[in-house]
């Protein structure tokens, strides 16, 4: 009689066991598992996502720097402040006499500004004046020589008077 | 009145089997939610690292964006001294073709260079020598050409060249 009651509980605690298990298991682990697996895609996606915005900011860097190099005397040129006197100093090494007049007030064109002058200078000949286009391209500016353009002989000289843009940052 | 010889044991309520598989049930539930617990913790961790990530990519989408804004910029300055640079290197040539088209013969005074014209004011031998000379090439570039002379004390001709290009262009020569 004993012994058949020890197997009948044996029986009753291991069917009372595997329901406690299975239903902890059912209940409780396997939907945090299920969360586990989804968080965990969830989190590659977001990880793939930021490695491609670090790659991505790593290039435009790259090309910002590589951008920076080619354009580095631009850059400085567009920055640099007009000075007159300095022009004036520049344009001696070309033209006999030199003079600058500033043509109204600065005009905005977008992100730049631009001053207008025009330039009334004397020159032995035209070669000189080629010469100054040439050079003009290298200035601490960025200058423009544009239209009108007069030249005029005068003694053994020519006097030429043109127009200057010279364009700057507008901050 | 005793009826029994021995005294009689103290009977348990839970017997010792009992216990055991009770308390082993136990344990293995105690187990079972510390694993679950385990678990959540890890989705915890991993979402705090997503939240993580999600503001270092909102913060380099941003930087990318205004380091975008910035070579935009740095290529528009570049395509602007360009622009000047070429304008004035075409100047030059243009100014260039100009004397190299006049001949030895004839001889400038003024030159007057606007964006859609050119005036010439000059001495030359003669009519023709201008109108062969300097006239046609003149008149093959420009669409509207007209020249005036008139004669001197020294039997020279003084000419007044006007060309045009009509259009808005103003291409240089």
């Amino acid at each position: 009689m004993a012994k058949n009651s020890m197997i009948f509980k044996l029986i009753i605690f291991l069917f009372l066991f595997v329901i406690v298990v299975f239903t902890v298991i059912f209940l409780l682990i396997v939907p945090s598992i299920k969360e586990l697996k989804a968080t965990r895609y969830e989190y590659k996606k977001v990880y793939n996502r930021l490695e491609y915005a670090n790659k991505e900011l790593e290039a435009k860097q790259k090309d910002l720097k590589d951008i920076k190099h080619q354009t580095l005397k631009i850059s400085k040129a567009f920055e640099n402040r007009f000075e007159e006197s300095d022009f004036l100093k520049f344009s001696k090494k070309y033209f006999k006499e030199a003079t600058l007049k500033k043509d109204g007030n600065e005009t905005y064109k977008k992100s730049f500004k631009e001053y207008k002058f025009t330039t009334i200078s004397k020159i032995s000949d035209p070669t000189v004046f080629y010469r100054f286009l040439t050079d003009i391209n290298r200035y601490d500016n960025i200058i423009q020589t544009d239209f009108p353009i007069k030249m005029a002989a005068y003694k053994d000289d020519i006097n030429t008077t043109f127009t200057l843009k010279v364009y700057t940052l507008a901050k | 009145m005793r009826y029994s010889f021995i005294t009689p044991r103290k009977k348990e309520l839970i017997d010792n089997i009992t216990k055991m598989w009770l308390l082993f049930i136990g344990f293995v539930v105690i187990m079972l939610f510390a694993f679950d617990l385990l678990i959540k913790l890890k989705i915890s961790s991993l979402k705090n690292q997503m939240n993580e990530y999600n503001s270092k990519i909102a913060a380099a989408k941003s930087e990318t964006k205004k380091l975008q804004k910035k070579i935009l910029f740095l290529n528009k300055e570049k395509a602007v001294a360009e622009e000047i640079y070429a304008s004035n290197s075409v100047l030059k040539d243009s100014i260039k073709n100009l004397f190299d088209l006049v001949p030895d013969q004839i001889t400038l005074q003024k030159v007057v260079m606007d964006k859609n014209s050119l005036i010439l004011y000059g001495i030359t031998p003669s009519k023709d020598t201008f109108n062969f000379l300097l006239g046609s090439p003149l008149k093959s570039i420009f669409q509207s050409s007209n020249t005036i002379f008139y004669l001197g004390k020294d039997g020279w001709y003084r000419f007044v060249s006007s060309n045009k290009i009509v259009g808005n262009d103003g291409d240089r020569l």
